[in-house]
């Protein structure tokens, strides 16, 4: 694993398909209404901050994941509890993303097929990335980027050119005041996708270019961020606020209406190749940081089975969390993002920042 | 520590099997003449086209010696005119001590005065001697000498350089590698004259002793690069070396893809291009398919004439291949996967017009797919392997027999017939045939994926693939640079062609070490 190196392109890559992989396909921010952009673009900047936190971590150790630095921070035992935490969280997030996905697929196309089956065909195909390495993963991303931004873009154009997108659909902005924008915005959607870049405190140092670390990672927040309010703006134009918000997956339904003279129509099951790229980014990367996470701080080093174990962790959990879609939903948006985004993405990382300074503090005085 | 024990095992074997020809053929040159003949004769099982010609030469008739070779490999009016006249007419008729050589020994003398032959090599034992006379030179022993000379005598029946039958193009040059691998060093020595092009040769195989050129542009090729191939040809340890096929499985990166790694090419033109972009080519003795590395994913979607053609024509035919790469993967699936799963995505008109032809046929899609193209693989294979007279015969069988028959039986739709056509047809468009292969095996899977999860299995499929291709290496290079890891500078030459006069530099995946290729007209507009 030492050698393993990933260039700035490819960590960005990864980071933008990391974070639009799950956070496209439901609708983001629809809590409030028209407004959903503008909660994006909250999210996003508070996304900043809390990038902010991980990369100047990160800028003093740069050989290090987080694992091993909080370790050397608050003490060796304290650090390796932090560093299971870690790994057990990573695990149940990324179990939550591949339940949506296979939510995805059985709610969209496949309905007679039990959700397990999907699930299981999604896990052989991340245990295959996990083993082949995290270089490979990064090689692959760079294509998968191009691929999704190709596609993306043509969906776009489709839409633009169906005649389907109505801008009085996100008229009257702040409707009821700034109060339901920052409410959505913060926690919701600056935990989900934003805070979720705290994995990257995992994979930070396998970047080749050290310094490129924080501007990556910004301007990965950023793109990521913008195609987000693109695509709700694109969303609430299409099929309005009220639709949007109350279908499942809005992306699809938008995509769905692309009609062009009744020869281009129902491309939503494309729309899902798309998707699960990201899907697939985003579930392996967690997955990762959780390898990483173990590995790290306990030095093991049959890397191989670890990822094994770790990927069949995560395909019983995805199927044993709960027990419909409507359970997930609910525990997806009104616990996660209360009880288990918050500790990891802002408090550990916090305390980590703080007392490191203030043992840098103390150490020049 | 049992594993220690196999492991000093498998030396100790491999130790053995090697020390026992050299036992036996590491011998020197005896001073009896008969004696060495007698050996030569015993070592080769008197196979009937080894020539031994003994001849007593000299004023006095005092030397006695013997010519040996291969008939059919030595060149036989070069050996009659140049080796035996000389040594039975010309030494006879002039009297050596009037050159002023009478200190000279018999052996300086024949090979000073005698042998006016431009390729001539001492020989002390009979290991050299051999390989020799199997090369087709011509050995000659004297009596009284350890020592004997072989002579440069090669000449067999070539097949002449012909256009290569693979790899075809409309414009550009028609000559094509032989099976002889002096004339194909010539044709890329006539493309690249710079002293810079080395050419070291090695033997590689202990039966077949076939030589292995290893070409590269010195200064231009990466070192590193050259010598990691020169420690995998070094590895080799092998019987025998028939093809080209033999060296690439035994040094590529991956046994288990079914990708190239490595690039072959039938066209001196091709691999000359490959060497300037600081490729390293191995020229193997007894095929004309030569081997070009590293190579890249891409490298298998251009053909050489897509810099012979203008920029703009050859962009948008490179285009079309990587989108029939595509039709060739996917197309059986996707029918399979949008008749079975996705209705919805079909035009109402179409989608009746599908579902009135799959009325009447009796299996699902997925079979009627797998039906089809398992005959057009067979038909294919069969078109390859059957005596070129028949050949008209197959395409009625194939196209009017099978292809309407079954559609009029009510077997397949015909609307499959127009799937599996277009796919194959798409197969044929890339120019690497090993390439097309790859692309007709990964075909089948993601066929069995699509009629079981429709679009979201190819896609998982998809996914797969990527990853594998993404995971290969070939010399170290990963695969699919220069678009991962991604390289702007690199993509000059990857979908799009851009003008000649904008290819300054070379490809930097393959790390060149002189980079520019066409000085910058105007160095302050980069």
């Amino acid at each position: 694993m030492g050698t393993v190196k990933l260039s700035s392109k490819q960590l960005f890559s990864i980071m933008v398909l990391f974070e639009l992989g799950s956070s496209i396909v439901v609708g983001l921010g629809m809590e409030a209404r028209q407004d959903a952009w503008i909660t994006i673009l909250l999210g996003m900047s508070g996304g900043f901050i809390l990038f902010f936190i991980y990369a100047s971590l990160f800028k003093h150790y740069p050989d290090l994941p987080l694992s091993e630095y909080a370790q050397k921070i608050i003490g060796k035992w304290p650090g390796k509890i932090i560093a299971i935490l870690y790994s057990f969280y990573f695990i149940y997030i990324g179990a939550r993303v591949l339940r949506d996905f296979g939510e995805l697929i059985v709610t969209s196309t496949l309905n007679q097929t039990p959700l397990f089956v999907i699930n299981l065909l999604i896990s052989v195909v991340i245990l295959y990335g996990g083993l082949l390495g995290i270089e490979v993963i990064g090689r692959s991303a760079e294509i998968f980027f191009i691929i999704v931004m190709c596609l993306g873009i043509i969906f776009i154009g489709l839409i633009l050119v169906s005649n389907l997108f109505h801008v009085e659909n996100l008229l009257p902005v702040l409707e009821d005041g700034w109060s339901p924008v920052l409410k959505t915005a913060f926690p919701l959607v600056l935990t989900f996708p934003f805070g979720e870049m705290v994995v990257f405190t995992m994979l930070l140092p396998f970047l080749f270019e050290k310094s490129e670390g924080k501007k990556t990672g910004m301007y990965a927040i950023l793109l990521s961020g913008l195609i987000l309010t693109i695509t709700v703006i694109f969303q609430i134009g299409v099929i309005g606020a009220f639709q949007a918000a109350s279908s499942t997956f809005p992306l699809l339904e938008t995509i769905g209406r692309i009609n062009i003279q009744d020869i281009i129509q129902r491309l939503d099951p494309i729309a899902i190749l798309i998707l699960m790229i990201g899907g697939f980014i985003k579930i392996i990367i967690f997955l990762f940081g959780s390898a990483i996470s173990l590995s790290t701080a306990f030095t093991i080093k049959r890397w191989k089975t670890l990822m094994v174990i770790i990927t069949c962790t995560a395909l019983v959990t995805s199927i044993l969390m709960e027990q419909n879609y409507l359970e997930h939903i609910q525990v997806g948006l009104n616990v996660v993002p209360y009880y288990i985004h918050p500790p990891f993405q802002m408090g550990i990382p916090l305390l980590l920042f703080l007392v490191m300074h203030v043992k840098r503090w103390r150490a020049q005085k | 520590m049992r594993y220690v024990r196999k492991l000093t095992d498998m030396k100790k074997k491999k130790a053995n099997i090697k020390e026992k020809p050299e036992s036996n053929l590491a011998t020197n040159l005896s001073v009896n003449l008969r004696e060495n003949i007698e050996k030569v004769k015993k070592t080769l099982g008197g196979s009937t086209d080894i020539v031994i010609r003994e001849i007593v030469a000299g004023t006095d008739g005092t030397i006695s010696l013997a010519v040996i070779y291969t008939e059919g490999l030595a060149d036989k009016n070069f050996i009659q005119d140049f080796i035996i006249k000389p040594l039975m007419l010309t030494i006879r008729e002039t009297e050596i001590s009037d050159q002023g050589a009478e200190d000279l020994d018999t052996k300086s003398i024949l090979k000073n005065f005698a042998l006016a032959n431009g390729e001539i090599n001492e020989i002390g034992d009979f290991d050299v001697l051999f390989q020799h006379i199997l090369s087709g030179d011509t050995v000659i022993l004297l009596e009284g000498y350890t020592k004997g000379f072989s002579i440069g005598s090669k000449g067999w029946e070539d097949r002449g350089i012909n256009e290569p039958s693979s790899q075809t193009v409309i414009r550009g040059p028609k000559d094509g590698f032989s099976e002889t691998l002096r004339t194909n060093t010539a044709l890329v020595r006539r493309k690249i004259k710079d002293p810079n092009l080395w050419i070291e040769t090695k033997p590689i195989g202990k039966k077949t002793r076939t030589d292995v050129a290893l070409i590269y542009l010195n200064g231009v090729a990466d070192d590193k690069i050259v010598e990691e191939v020169r420690q995998r040809l070094n590895k080799i340890d092998i019987d025998a070396i028939l093809e080209s096929g033999y060296i690439e499985e035994l040094i590529q990166d991956k046994a288990y893809s079914p990708f190239p790694t490595i690039f072959n090419t039938e066209r001196p033109d091709t691999l000359a291009a490959g060497i300037l972009e600081g490729r390293i080519a191995l020229i193997i003795d007894g095929t004309p398919f030569a081997l070009l590395v590293p190579a890249v994913f891409v490298q298998f979607f251009q053909s050489s004439e897509d810099y012979y053609q203008r920029f703009d024509v050859s962009f948008l035919i490179r285009l079309m291949r990587f989108l029939s790469f595509f039709l060739a993967l996917i197309t059986p699936s996707a029918y399979i996967a949008v008749t079975t799963f996705h209705q919805e995505m079909l035009p109402t008109q179409l989608l009746i017009s599908l579902a009135a032809q799959r009325e009447g046929t009796p299996f699902p899609a997925l079979i009627e797919a797998l039906l089809m193209e398992l005959t057009f693989e067979i038909l294919r294979e069969a078109g390859v392997r059957m005596p070129r007279a028949i050949g008209s015969a197959i395409s009625i069988v194939g196209a009017l027999v099978l292809g309407q028959a079954a559609v009029e039986a009510g077997i397949v739709s015909s609307a499959m017939i127009i799937v599996v056509s277009l796919t194959a047809i798409s197969n044929f468009v890339m120019p690497a045939i090993n390439m097309a292969i790859s692309v007709r095996m990964l075909r089948f899977p993601l066929m069995f994926l699509a009629a079981t999860f429709g679009l979201f299995g190819m896609i998982i499929g998809l996914i797969a693939i990527v990853l594998h291709l993404c995971s290969l290496r070939s010399f170290g290079v990963p695969y699919m640079s220069p678009m991962a890891p991604f390289k702007l500078k690199d993509q000059k030459d990857v979908i799009f062609r851009t003008p000649m006069s904008r290819m300054f530099t070379r490809p930097t995946f393959l790390k060149p070490k002189d980079k520019v290729r066409e000085k910058h007209p105007n160095p302050e507009s980069n």
